[in-house]
């Protein structure tokens, strides 16, 4: 149940805020959004040791689909969010399928080239263009809503995930020789995961046009790419890591904007003092050494 | 009356670069019947558990599974449809596990995975709460007096618990054909038979049993057929007490050139 509470936290603080402080549901909604695809991007290299950098190019995409639907079709807001969200991961999964054969380092520099490469064509093709969408008042503030909503849907997947099957065989999927000889596909779960941490990321995504934020290739550049990385990295396996990481790198930009231009600073540092906590680190799982506790208990299982 | 063939091996070869591992090797296992893959240090055993479980694939030759109207063909298949399929499961020489995972969660994946629960959103379900997979993985670990330790870590357990542990998540499978790499190895006597009774129980209840090993004692007593290989060829097939007196299964152990005296090739090489 405590894992759950950073997520709780969050949304219960998120709902209070527009009536304290309603100039501040924007930078809010925005650190939901990063909550969320932080959340995603924890899921896949926490769980299933890959680390994409491709949620990135989803995010934006998400975004950028949205206008596009909305601009091209006379649907509302909602329907061109829900299929956006649909045509993005369905995308994702496609992109991604063939590339859980590669090494995970292999894995991870291309996905970094497809979160450059899908924002940078997105935005320099001159076919079409999106104009920036207006949405009413009322869409906002459900729009933030729904960010809320999904916040708990995300912490209640990463909470599920710890005690499901499919958590089992993610955390089997270490060897995969192992997991062949049981019967268990573990390139299949992985591309679950991808499923799902895309279609999160993406739906996360969908929402940016309703808060008028810009959706250029900028916003998909480096600087989100090392926050979503900064979050996976310090959050691992921990979802509830992954809030209090992305509560830090994405909410110091939006409330001190003085302090924006350290944030790539600030995420490294947590990613260097993540790595080497886990290389440091006396409990370290699977590498401890044996305690006398334990030894004591293999003797008596030994004289049984 | 001979059982039904469950599974045809038909001229296999395996090299790894200028040496033969398994060379031009039939064999036949029956289903209800244990049998015995045996031989000297590199004769090709594990080798042939490595092509029946899909994690090598032979360079020629056929492994057939009479198991449905269609014989199923393992040589080019992948290690998990084998599992899934053909209903073929393997265990390791040095017991492999989940040494992170408790012991419980061990037989449990085991149980999802051969029920291809994995793959459905649904099963995001807390895995306590599919009570009759943790009834049928409790049922195994009973079975093989690991119920004491069910909450423990599997990298915890002594080595004769670790390879029950792996007999255990093996038959929550429920497979056709168990094939076992040296099940006995760095086993006491006391253990060794304790391991003979689980394995005589799991072909009372119809699953067929391959074991690998260098020892004929654990063969002799426990095997319905033998097959004897030397440097990945087989030498000599049939039941253990025919086989083993034979003069090419005795050169085969002992190095002995035909016509001598029966001195093992370590002294005559001295």
């Amino acid at each position: 149940m405590w894992r759950s509470m950073p997520f709780l936290l969050v949304a219960a603080g998120s709902a209070l805020l527009p009536s304290a402080a309603p100039a501040s549901m924007v930078p809010a909604a925005v650190v939901l959004i990063f909550i969320i695809a932080g959340t995603a991007a924890s899921l896949q290299f926490g769980w299933a040791g890959l680390p994409d950098f491709s949620i990135a190019a989803w995010f934006f995409a998400g975004g950028w689909g949205t206008a596009a639907t909305m601009q091209v079709l006379p649907l509302p807001f909602w329907a061109c969010v829900a299929l956006s969200a649909a045509a993005i991961t369905i995308v994702a999964v496609a992109i991604t399928s063939p590339l859980l054969r590669l090494r995970s380092e292999t894995f991870a520099m291309v996905t970094l080239a497809i979160a450059v490469i899908i924002p940078a064509i997105v935005s320099h093709q001159t076919f079409f263009t999106v104009r920036t969408v207006t949405v009413s008042a009322a869409t906002l503030a459900e729009t933030y809503d729904v960010l809320i909503a999904i916040v708990l849907l995300a912490g209640a997947l990463a909470v599920l995930l710890e005690r499901s099957p499919l958590g089992l065989a993610l955390r089997a999927g270490e060897d995969r020789i192992l997991c062949g000889s049981i019967g268990l596909n573990i390139r299949r779960s992985k591309l679950l995961v991808v499923a799902m941490s895309a279609s999160t990321a993406a739906t996360a995504g969908c929402m940016l046009p309703a808060l008028q934020v810009n959706t250029n290739s900028a916003f998909a550049g480096f600087d989100t790419i090392a926050a979503i990385l900064a979050i996976a990295m310090i959050a691992g396996r921990r979802s509830s890591a992954a809030v209090m990481a992305a509560l830090i790198i994405a909410g110091i930009p939006q409330f001190v904007p003085a302090l924006s231009d350290y944030r790539l600073l600030l995420a490294g540092a947590a990613i260097f003092t993540c790595a080497a906590w886990r290389v440091f680190s006396p409990n370290r799982g699977g590498n401890t050494p044996i305690d006398s506790l334990k030894l004591t208990q293999m003797m008596e299982a030994g004289a049984e | 009356m001979s059982a039904q063939v469950l599974l045809r091996a038909q001229h296999l070869r395996l090299s790894f670069g200028s040496l033969t591992a398994i060379d031009d090797l039939s064999f036949t296992l029956r289903k209800n019947e244990i049998t015995g893959l045996v031989g000297p240090e590199g004769a090709g055993k594990t080798s042939v558990m490595d092509c029946l479980s899909g994690l090598r694939h032979p360079a020629s030759g056929r492994i057939e599974l009479y198991n449905s109207a269609r014989p199923l063909l393992l040589e080019r298949m992948e290690p998990f449809r084998i599992v899934r399929n053909a209903g073929v499961v393997r265990t390791f020489r040095d017991p492999r596990l989940f040494r992170r995972m408790t012991v419980l969660e061990n037989v449990l994946l085991a149980e999802f995975a051969a029920r291809s629960i994995i793959w459905p959103v649904g099963n995001l379900v807390p895995y306590r709460w599919n009570r009759k997979a943790v009834e049928r993985a409790r049922y195994w670990l009973d079975r093989m007096g690991l119920s004491h330790a069910q909450g423990r870590k599997a990298g915890e357990l002594t080595a004769p618990m670790q390879r029950r542990l792996e007999i255990a998540r093996a038959a929550a499978l429920t497979p056709k054909l168990l094939c076992m790499d040296e099940p006995d190895i760095g086993l006491t006597r006391r253990e060794c038979d304790q391991l003979a009774t689980h394995l005589l129980e799991l072909r009372q209840s119809g699953i067929a049993v391959l074991l690998t090993g260098q020892d004929t004692r654990l063969a002799e007593s426990l095997c319905d057929h033998v097959v004897v290989l030397d440097r990945g060829a087989c030498v000599a097939a049939g039941k253990p007490v025919d086989v083993c007196g034979r003069p090419a299964v005795q050169r085969a152990w002992l190095g002995v050139p035909a016509g001598h005296d029966l001195v093992p090739r370590i002294f005559v090489s001295c």
